[in-house]
């Protein structure tokens, strides 16, 4: 049975501070190539509840208009939303010190590793999945996002544009304005 | 270029950049090498190209890039002076705008920011997602796990570790065969 898409579905309680350092850190360390927010969309909105579907959505596309990498972006939106102050700072450390960690003692082992061919599959298979599963996250906040033939149209634009290779800063600087202003208006007709 | 502290040179490239980076790491890659090989000349290009490779198949955020050429360049002090330089002025900002978007009950501007900024966003995840896809290792196989891993995720309730393991299986198996 797919998740429904719920409006408000029956959330969680607010993690501990540990255990939102634990969530975020084993998500960003099991992921690989890419697909970060997709993985932490299906742990903390779909299995642990922790968000409602609209508010993390909302937070990564605040995310991605805001400077700032998306994911550390994302992991202090959300860790505030859970538990605060605390809570950024939990979420961000969560999402880069075990990594970041990992990354120096790997680097030179990796760099050796990837020229295997096994390594070379496993490391590809897990991308191509990561891959996989924000492309389902990117369908459903498609579905979500696109309510009105001018969402249709803002959409269109902002994929078609990235696919051309524009400048993702662009993308934002000409498309926010012309969109927030036109959601604007049209919450003015409600 | 005056380079008698590493630390504070690491600084001044990296806390622009952070916050120059709308839509993503990306988006900065390439002023952060000019900065990192042809400013600094902290390393050849031919390093910031390995080092942006072991970002790419290390876990985590592929901000942690910065974090490898931290390390690079003053070893582990070096590694979180760096990291904290394009992580913080950001999460600052983000963090000043999740107090004030919770502070108070949603008002107009909340709504039509988040309903105005998600087609945009849709339409990047997925360009990018496309992107990935178009430069991944083998090509149609990739295509093929990552649809059929989207779709479990979309219609099924598999655990996402499992997705990851599965989807790795079938990668190696359609390669291999």
């Amino acid at each position: 049975m797919p998740p429904a898409l719920e409006t408000s579905p029956s959330l969680a309680p607010a993690p501990g501070l540990a255990k939102l350092f634990g969530a975020f850190a084993r998500i960003s360390l099991i992921s690989f190539g890419g697909g970060l927010s997709g993985l932490l969309y299906r742990d903390i909105v779909q299995t642990r509840r922790w968000v409602t579907e609209a508010d993390f959505f909302a937070a990564l596309a605040l995310s991605q208009a805001m400077p700032g990498a998306n994911v550390s972006n994302l992991a202090v939106w959300l860790g505030y939303k859970l538990r605060g102050r605390f809570g950024a700072l939990m979420a961000c450390l969560g999402t880069l010190v075990p990594p970041g960690i990992l990354i120096i003692f790997l680097g030179a082992v990796i760099a050796r590793f990837s020229g295997t061919s096994a390594g070379t599959i496993i490391l590809a298979g897990v991308a191509a999945s990561a891959l996989g599963i924000s492309l389902s996250m990117g369908v459903r906040i498609t579905r979500r996002a696109v309510r009105d033939p001018i969402c249709g149209v803002v959409f269109a634009v902002a994929l078609g544009s990235a696919l051309m290779h524009g400048s993702v800063v662009l993308i934002i600087a000409v498309l926010a304005p012309v969109s927030v202003g036109l959601a604007y208006i049209g919450l003015r007709d409600e | 270029m005056n380079e008698q502290n590493p630390l504070l040179s690491l600084l001044i490239v990296f806390v622009p950049l952070s916050l120059m980076a709308i839509g993503g790491g990306q988006s900065i890659l390439g002023d952060m090498q000019r900065e990192v090989v042809v400013h600094h000349g902290w390393m050849t290009a031919q390093a910031f190209q390995e080092i942006f490779a072991v970002s790419r198949v290390s876990p985590g955020p592929g901000l942690l890039i910065v974090t490898l050429i931290g390390w690079h360049v003053s070893g582990w002090l070096g590694a979180v002076v760096a990291t904290a330089a394009i992580v913080v002025p950001s999460s600052l900002l983000v963090y000043a705008l999740a107090y004030v978007w919770h502070s108070r009950p949603p008002a107009k501007w909340q709504r039509a920011l988040s309903r105005g900024l998600a087609p945009i966003a849709a339409g990047l995840i997925i360009a990018s997602v496309f992107h990935l896809l178009s430069q991944a290792q083998g090509q149609v196989v990739a295509w093929v796990v990552a649809i059929v891993v989207g779709a479990l995720a979309i219609f099924s309730r598999v655990g996402q570790v499992l997705l990851l393991v599965g989807g790795t299986a079938l990668f190696a198996v359609l390669r291999l065969f």
